[in-house]
């Protein structure tokens, strides 16, 4: 009796050790987003613009930027994402180009300025407002450059077969190069944009607010159907257990006895 | 003195060889578990209460006022899984359900009175890991802890997640136990058409609490398999599928919105007919309602995910489905309204709750189908308008639906009346409140304020500081409410058995009831809302 009750307390410390044990993913492995507010995006990383000109981000940032990424070849989120952002930016009160520039960086150094002036015509146009052609800017760059990007803003990213499996948000950088803030997800609201875009020229830095992180993955989770199997047995399992008690419930008569 | 007058012989009265302590957390009887609930409950949502006004205080001005921006994430967390986990999804089932269930069918406890204390016991630990997890640490996924990030965040989302898995436990147990109850344990000639509202209502719940929450722990107990042993189930990294996680949440978390509206409802359809004194208008419509609630509400989940990027036919239909589940609940509050018709109506507390209840739930409701259309939650969705509508359905709903049970039935369970003139100012001032502090939001939320954030642009200053008097208000009224309660519970006149003049088996037993609730079992010859004389 007295060993079982030990073994019992000992169970439940285990249990407890397990639950406050860190996450293994607590690390930070690729894809997702590990938060770098407050740190500097590496300024004298140069990168190409549409027109094939070399850039650093230090020439460009002189006032807050949207910072986004994605590869030009992507069939999927990332067109989500700019589409998104391009309404977005035609419904937001400041101007863009004026009060502040986006930057879309393609983390695929295979993509070239002429992929990025395609997206470019495509995008700037779907925001529907007018625009001065350094409003928005489509980077693209070797990988050291886009590697010391990514790295220092914190976007994991991984190249697969058929194409990369990364996170969907944005980052706010202050005009000195700050990170203020992210922003998650693939759809925005004006509030969202004004808010960090206040906060950025204020040099406020603050914590992000949505944490649903949305990902763009180009592999089927086919690899994991003994999950979905497992899921579908306790789910037939409750369906099982809650008609059996149904049936059993039903089948007896109620109230006959009283037990006093 | 006159306390131990009331109390002699009925369920508050001293156990012989038991002390005060141990007849209280050992008791088995379904009345002292409820109350248990009540006072635990109770407590939890003070907590809850005091982390939502600390949220709208900190709005006051622009930029950090009272606290930091990751305070104020933490804080929606806690306010999150406080007022869900612990207050609404427990409250009306485990506090009334439990007090009133067995005698409303006419037995002397539930089917499982032990099972019953254990849930108790699960719920407490739930609810004691959940303040573990605040001391050592909020977790900041809010309360719906949607992966991947509460598989990489470093706070203890592990425990967070695992304390709402406790609960779950908590709330199954309780569902089994009330549904045996209903099955086995009524008087003979409690017909199931004889069966009060509230029983159906709690019936139906009970159901709900079977069939969803094991999803809902299954897919916790992923959670934590995923943070301890990475073994990819959430994770696009390594081939898992977080859409699937949100799949799996909503499939337990939609239902337990009406885990929590509708035995709400079923109080509501016990107030009614006994103010209106006249048999409830559609019975069957009403009982059937329930049930269809509880089936439609299983099958529109996706509404929360219209933006996770999963198909849009998807989409479509379950965009279909909740226009779908609009119909019981519009039946219900038809037939309550209905039901007012050509009574004799007795304005008295009880009943203005359940008006303000009607009220308040219609709001939430019709603001749900604006949500629900497609077209129009690409725009809402994650702004304010969200968050009044929510907070309409689960405060304006179920909350208000405990405060009118509460007023309705604490005469029966203290054996005491309170201050109805009290109770009235209070509820008014709520009601300014809770309007005052809720409805700027909708406006906000169409103007485009983004939910969730600890600060706001100039132009939404005004409709947030109109929002921030509501709260003050609410608070004062809520403190009202309640202390005119707790005196009432000391020095309150004496309640007579029936003080209502209802027809429910509850009001023919002394008021507090007896210990076993009744001296024999009564034959039940009439339905529950039978009013003519002499019957």
């Amino acid at each position: 009796m007295n060993n079982r009750r030990r073994i019992q307390s000992l169970l439940i410390v285990i249990l407890f050790i397990f639950l406050i044990t860190p996450s293994v993913y607590a690390s930070g492995s690729a894809p997702g987003i590990t938060e770098r507010t407050g740190e500097r995006v590496p300024l004298d990383a140069s990168f190409r613009d549409e027109s094939g000109k070399s850039v650093t981000l230090g020439d460009l940032l002189d006032r807050p930027a949207i910072l986004s990424f994605a590869y030009f070849g992507c069939k999927d989120q990332c067109n989500t994402v700019l589409s998104n952002l391009a309404n977005t930016l035609g419904r937001t009160n400041g101007t863009p180009g004026k009060d502040f520039l986006v930057l879309t960086v393609s983390f695929d150094e295979r993509d070239t300025p002429v992929d990025a002036l395609h997206k470019k015509r495509n995008y700037m146009p779907a925001a529907q407002r007018p625009m001065t052609d350094k409003a928005w800017r489509f980077l693209t760059g070797d990988k050291a450059s886009i590697e010391s990007l990514t790295g220092a803003v914190g976007y994991g990213f991984r190249k697969t077969e058929k194409g990369f499996d990364h996170p969907a948000a944005l980052a706010v950088l202050s005009p000195d190069g700050r990170i203020i803030r992210y922003i998650y997800g693939n759809s925005y609201l004006p509030a969202d944009i004004e808010m960090a875009l206040l906060e950025a020229s204020e040099g406020r830095i603050t914590a992000s607010i949505k944490k649903a992180v949305l990902f763009c993955f180009s592999d089927e989770p086919g690899a994991r159907a003994y999950f979905i199997s497992v899921l579908r047995a306790a789910g037939v399992g409750t369906l099982v257990f809650a008609a059996g008690l149904f049936i059993y419930l039903t089948s007896g008569k109620p109230g006959k006895k009283d037990p006093r | 003195m006159a306390r131990a007058g009331i109390t002699e012989g009925s369920y508050l009265s001293a156990e012989p060889g038991r002390g005060w302590l141990s007849s209280w957390l050992l008791t088995t009887d379904h009345k002292r578990i409820g109350i248990l609930y009540l006072f635990s409950i109770l407590s939890f949502f003070s907590v809850g209460v005091v982390f939502g006004f600390l949220m709208r205080l900190e709005l006051i001005a622009r930029g950090p006022t009272i606290m930091e921006a990751a305070t104020y994430n933490s804080f929606f967390t806690l306010h999150g899984v406080i007022m869900l986990f612990l207050f609404l999804i427990p409250v009306v089932p485990a506090v009334f359900g439990n007090f009133l269930l067995p005698i409303m069918i006419g037995a002397r406890d539930v089917a499982f009175p032990r099972l019953n204390l254990l849930s108790w016991y699960f719920y407490m630990a739930g609810a004691a890991l959940a303040i573990t997890t605040l001391i050592i640490g909020p977790a900041d996924t809010g309360w719906t802890f949607y992966a991947p990030y509460s598989l990489r965040t470093g706070t203890s989302a592990s425990l967070a997640v695992f304390a709402v898995f406790v609960l779950g436990i908590s709330s199954i147990l309780t569902g089994i136990n009330f549904v045996t109850t209903v099955h086995r344990l009524r008087a003979p000639g409690m017909t199931w058409f004889r069966l009060p509202l509230f029983v159906w209502a709690t019936y139906a719940t009970a159901w709900i609490q079977i069939i969803a929450t094991p999803i809902l722990g299954v897919n916790l107990l992923l959670v934590i398999a995923e943070r301890l042993f990475g073994i990819g189930v959430f994770d696009p990294a390594k081939g898992g599928d977080p859409i699937l996680y949100q799949h799996l949440f909503w499939i337990y978390s939609h239902p337990a919105v009406y885990i929590m509206v509708l035995p709400a409802m079923g109080a509501v359809s016990e107030i009614v007919p006994v103010f209106a004194r006249r048999v409830i208008f559609g019975y069957k419509a009403i009982a059937y309602s329930s049930i269809g609630i509880a089936a439609l509400g299983s099958l529109v989940w996706g509404h929360h995910m219209f933006v996770s990027g999963y198909s849009y036919t998807a989409a479509v239909y379950f965009s279909l489905f909740t226009f779908f589940v609009a119909i019981p609940s519009a039946i219900k509050v038809y037939n309550w309204v209905g039901s007012l018709y050509k009574g004799s109506i007795v304005m008295d507390t009880p009943f203005y709750y359940a008006l303000a209840f009607i009220f308040l739930f219609s709001i939430g409701g019709l603001s749900g189908l604006i949500l629900g259309a497609l077209s129009v939650n690409v725009h809402l969705h994650d702004t304010y308008f969200v968050v009044a509508h929510f907070h309409y359905i689960k405060f304006g709903g179920a909350a208000f639906g405990f405060f009118a049970a509460l007023h309705y039935w604490f005469p029966k369970i203290s054996g005491r009346m309170y201050n109805r003139r009290v109770a009235n100012w209070a509820l008014l001032f709520l009601f300014i409140g809770f309007n005052t502090l809720f409805f700027p939001m909708f406006v906000l939320g169409f103007e485009g304020m983004p939910r969730r954030y600890f600060d706001y642009l100039p132009q939404y200053a005004d409709l947030q500081h109109l929002s921030i008097v509501g709260s003050w208000i609410l608070v004062a009224a809520l403190f009202t409410m309640i202390g005119n309660l707790v005196v009432a519970a000391y020095r309150g006149k004496i309640a007579p058995a029936n003080p209502w003049g209802a027809r429910t088996l509850e009001w023919q037993i002394p008021s507090p009831p007896p210990k076993e609730n009744f001296e024999q079992i009564p034959e039940v010859t009439r339905g529950p809302y039978d009013f003519r004389e002499g019957v």
